[in-house]
Order: structure tokens, then sequence, then C-alpha cells
């Protein structure tokens, strides 16, 4: 082997000091050394200070490691009780650090017992269009492209077709002969949408809440093509919400700041619901059109709305079994 | 041989039946909740909520409806009308009248006046049409007199507010908190933002 090699490569026989050896063994004058020494030791100062001032060195570091620990994030779903609660901290954390100022992302997980279900009162929707502005402000959606979850659609009456109705009303409302419904993420039990992802970073929590780790989602938007009820958004540049405007209390599978290139949806406010509340577009909703609880709870007020009145889904042909159901008076 | 094609048909049919999956809502009457808050409880948000138990509807669970005499700015009644009220008219005749600024809009003058709901022995309270005392916080219940199924509706969790959360308990607003009960329409209005065109 070795002859070959001397043969092919005579270049790695030859003998020649190393870069270092050269530079020890170059003679120098006096004035030389001494100006070398001078600009080394400045510089050598330079980089002590800058790696004796505690407050930038480690903040700087504690930076470098979160984006460390997050580039190697595992699936959301996949992760221990621990690790989760490390993934929000990190959250928390790196907003602090980037902008200094607080938020509070919880990781709360599904209730026991508790399985969310959705009414909406056709005959009492008036167009108002709160809930959709409550959502943007709950959900800290991107503001530049004016993204919404919840789409309120005018009807002609006597007409229920999609295809024609108008989506971007703004007169007085209710207008005559017009009524409105309205559409968003129904929370399939049998959802289109997790089925197709590559990579599971879309799935229903135990408490039927369709959600997505937008760390996961790696932006393919199989499932917005899988969805029937366009109830899904992707954002195609990064989400832009002004500072004065955003709501700092977020849930890790909710309304944290989302990036560009990932898939989001309603997620009947998880921040709010898992801690009792009702989503921001019921509790918006002037006219009660809207009706938010446990479908476990017997006794409970969408219960009550499923048993007594004349329900309907939207293509529920398809067997997607939306948790969101519309009826009138 | 025509009988074993009737029966294979048959056994197909059954099987296609068999197989059809479970609806969500079925599945969840089966597997009733423990407890309906999932260990959440919407009393803290309620917690500056002044409320009176519902009366009068047996067959839903109990509710609450938020007081409607702390958002009156005029009551109690007694602190003007210190007077019997025909006394009181008397001696406004020819003078701009008390509530020169309620005009009842509200059915016909046929039908309603403000007898009608109001206790003219006792001015703080409501009447039933047939004059039994109905204490403010239970305007509801001179409501429902006519709107029986909004009552029902509202009594179920069909028509109106629920205040605080979806978690237990439940306490919600009187038909007033939203309803001018002098003047019922609710008239047409902007909406605070403007739609958006599909496919944008």
């Amino acid at each position: 082997m070795s002859t070959n090699g001397q043969e092919l490569f005579p270049i790695l026989e030859q003998k020649r000091p190393s870069g270092l050896a050269q530079l020890l063994e170059r003679q120098v004058d006096r004035r030389t050394a001494v100006q070398t020494a001078a600009a080394a030791l400045t510089a050598g100062l330079g980089l002590l200070q800058a790696g004796c001032n505690p407050l930038a060195a480690s903040e700087s570091r504690e930076k470098a490691k979160l984006d460390w620990e997050t580039f190697f994030q595992g699936n959301y779903r996949l992760m221990e009780d621990e690790e989760k609660d490390d993934t929000v901290r990190r959250l928390e954390r790196s907003y602090e650090l980037n902008t200094g100022r607080r938020i509070n992302v919880s990781g709360q997980g599904p209730r026991k017992d508790v399985l969310y279900g959705y009414a909406f009162n056709v005959s009492k929707c008036r167009g108002y269009m709160d809930c959709v502005k409550a959502c943007i402000a709950e959900n800290n959606q991107d503001r530049e492209s004016d993204m919404r979850y919840i789409r309120i659609h005018e009807m002609r009456n006597g007409e229920m077709d999609f295809g024609k109705a108008d989506d971007g009303f703004f007169r007085d409302v209710p207008a005559a002969g017009h009524f409105y419904i309205g559409t968003q993420c129904f929370h399939c039990q049998n959802p289109p949408c997790t089925e197709v992802c590559p990579v599971q970073a879309t799935w229903m929590e135990p408490d039927g809440i369709v959600v997505v780790d937008y760390n996961w989602c790696i932006g393919c938007r199989y499932c917005i093509a899988a969805c029937p009820y366009d109830a899904r958004r992707f954002n195609w540049a990064d989400p832009v919400v002004p500072e004065n405007e955003l709501n700092p209390n977020q849930h890790y599978l909710g309304n944290r700041l989302r990036m560009k290139g990932v898939v989001e949806k309603c997620t009947f406010c998880i921040q709010r619901s898992r801690d009792g509340k009702n989503p921001a577009c019921v509790e918006a909703c002037e006219t009660g059109a809207r009706i938010f609880g446990n479908l476990l709870d017997p006794d409970s007020e969408i219960r009550w709305v499923l048993k007594n009145k004349k329900v309907f889904r939207l293509k529920e042909d398809l067997g997607t079994e939306p948790k969101f159901w519309y009826f009138m008076d | 041989m025509k009988a074993w094609l009737t029966l294979a048909l048959l056994a197909a049919l059954a099987g296609c039946v068999g197989h059809g999956h479970q609806s969500v809502l079925r599945e969840a009457e089966k597997n009733p909740a423990a407890e309906g808050g999932g260990g959440v409880s919407s009393a803290l948000a309620l917690e500056l909520v002044r409320r009176a138990k519902v009366e009068g509807y047996q067959d839903v669970p109990e509710f609450h409806v938020a007081q409607r005499t702390t958002a009156m700015e005029k009551f109690p009644c007694m602190k003007c009308h210190t007077k019997p009220l025909a006394q009181l008219q008397r001696e406004q005749q020819g003078k701009k009248a008390a509530h020169w600024e309620v005009k009842l809009e509200h059915a016909t003058p046929e039908v309603m006046d403000c007898a009608t709901c109001h206790l003219e022995a006792d001015l703080d309270s409501l009447a039933t049409l047939k004059k039994a005392k109905v204490h403010m916080d239970h305007a509801y219940q001179v409501c429902a007199q006519c709107h029986q199924q909004e009552a029902k509706d509202w009594a179920g969790g069909a028509h109106g507010k629920r205040l605080g959360g979806w978690a237990p308990p439940r306490v919600v607003s009187s038909c007033v908190a939203c309803h001018n009960p002098h003047k019922p329409k609710l008239e047409q209005r902007l909406p605070v933002m403007a739609g958006r065109s599909a496919g944008r």
C-alpha cells in the first residue's frame, strides 16, 4: 500500500514543517516582536473583558441552549409530562430573552370526563361579527394576512348554499331577507385531517379537541386538503401580531405564537376551555347564538339543545362526526 | 337457489348495518361524566355575580339568574314613590311626567300598558297577569307568561347568555339584561368588522 501511495501521491512524502513550526522558527527582529506582543495583548484583553461580562455572556449562552434544545424537540404528543413542562417553560423563557416581556404558556392537559361540544343557533345569529373579532384577538392570528378561523356566511332566505353565500358583507345587519350562519373547525370525532398527516403533527385530544403541534408540523398542507369544511389555515409568511395586541395567556397547543410554514386552526380556545371558560367566540356573541359545553354531562346546556332541538350538522353523510351542531328556534 | 340468494343478500345487508359506526352523541350518552365540570368550576369567575335561584322550572337542573336589582339605576322605586300612585298622577297633571323617557313599544296599546307588568299597589315589584307579586330579580316569570317557547329554551340553555364559563355552576342573564322590556325590538346595526370573502 505504502509504495502505491508514494507513487500516486508523491506530495504526501514531502517533509514540510507544519504552520505552527514555521511560525515559531521564523526569524523576527526585536521591533516586530514587541509590536506583535502589544497587538496580541490588546486583543486578548478585549476577549477577556467580553468573556467576563456575566450578563451578556450568560444570556446569549442561554439563548443558544434554548434554540439548541428546541431544534431537537420531539413530538409533543409523545412527550412525558416533565418534557412537556420543559418545552412550555422554554417557550416562556425564549420570549422573555428575545423581547424582555413575559408571557404565560400553559400545557394544561385534557380534563377527565370532558368531551367538548358546540351548538350554533342559526335563528339567533345576526351577523354582528363579534365572534370573529374576539377570536382574532384571543388567538394571536396573523394580522398581516388577516387570518380568521371563523367565517360568517350571509345567505338569502330560502337558500342554503355556501357557494352562493356572501362572506364579505359589511352593511346594516341583519339585512332584510337574509340569514347568517357561521363555520369554523367542527372538531370531528372522526377527523380526516389527522389521518393524512405524514408526521402525526395533528391529532384529536381525549377531550375531543383537534390540535396541531406547530413545532412538529412540516407544512405539507395535506390536512388542509383533507378537511371537508375549510377549517384549517396556513402561515405563508411569519405571522405578525403587534406587541400591544398580543394575548399573553397562551397554550402550547393553542394560541401561542406560530411560525412561517405551519398549519393552524380553531382549538375551541384550548387555553380557555380547559380552565372551565367558554371559547372567546361564545363569550363575545351578543345574541347567545353560540352554546358550548361538556357532551358527557347530561345536565349541560349543550346536551339539552341536542335533546330538545332539531339539530343538524354539515356534510353529515361523510361520517366525520362533527361535534358542532346547528339548530333553529 | 332463489332462497339461498335472498339469504346471502340479507346477511350482507345485516353486515353493513352492523358495521355502521356509533355517533358521537350516542357514545356520549352511554358514558355520562361523574362530575360535569371535569374538575373545573366557574365559581371563581362568578364570584362577583349576585344571583337568585330560578324558580318554576322543575324539569331542568337547578340554575341561577343574575340579579337584576343590582343593575337598576332607579331602584328601589320607593325612593321616589312615597305616595300612592293615584295621588302622584293627580299632582303631576299638566307637568312633565316622571317616566317621560319611557315610551312603551311592546305589543300594541290594546294589549299592554304599564300595569301589565308593574304592580300598581307595590311599585318595587312586578305583576303577573292576575296581579300576583313578582320580585324584580324574577322578571323572567313575567316574560314567560306570553313568551313560553323562549322561556323554555332559556331554562334549558338554547336561548340567552350564560355567565362565567361552560363549567358548573350555571348562572344565566335575565331576559331584561338583553331585551329592553319597554322596547324589545332589536335594531339593525353595522357589524364590528367586515366579512372576508372566500378564496382570499
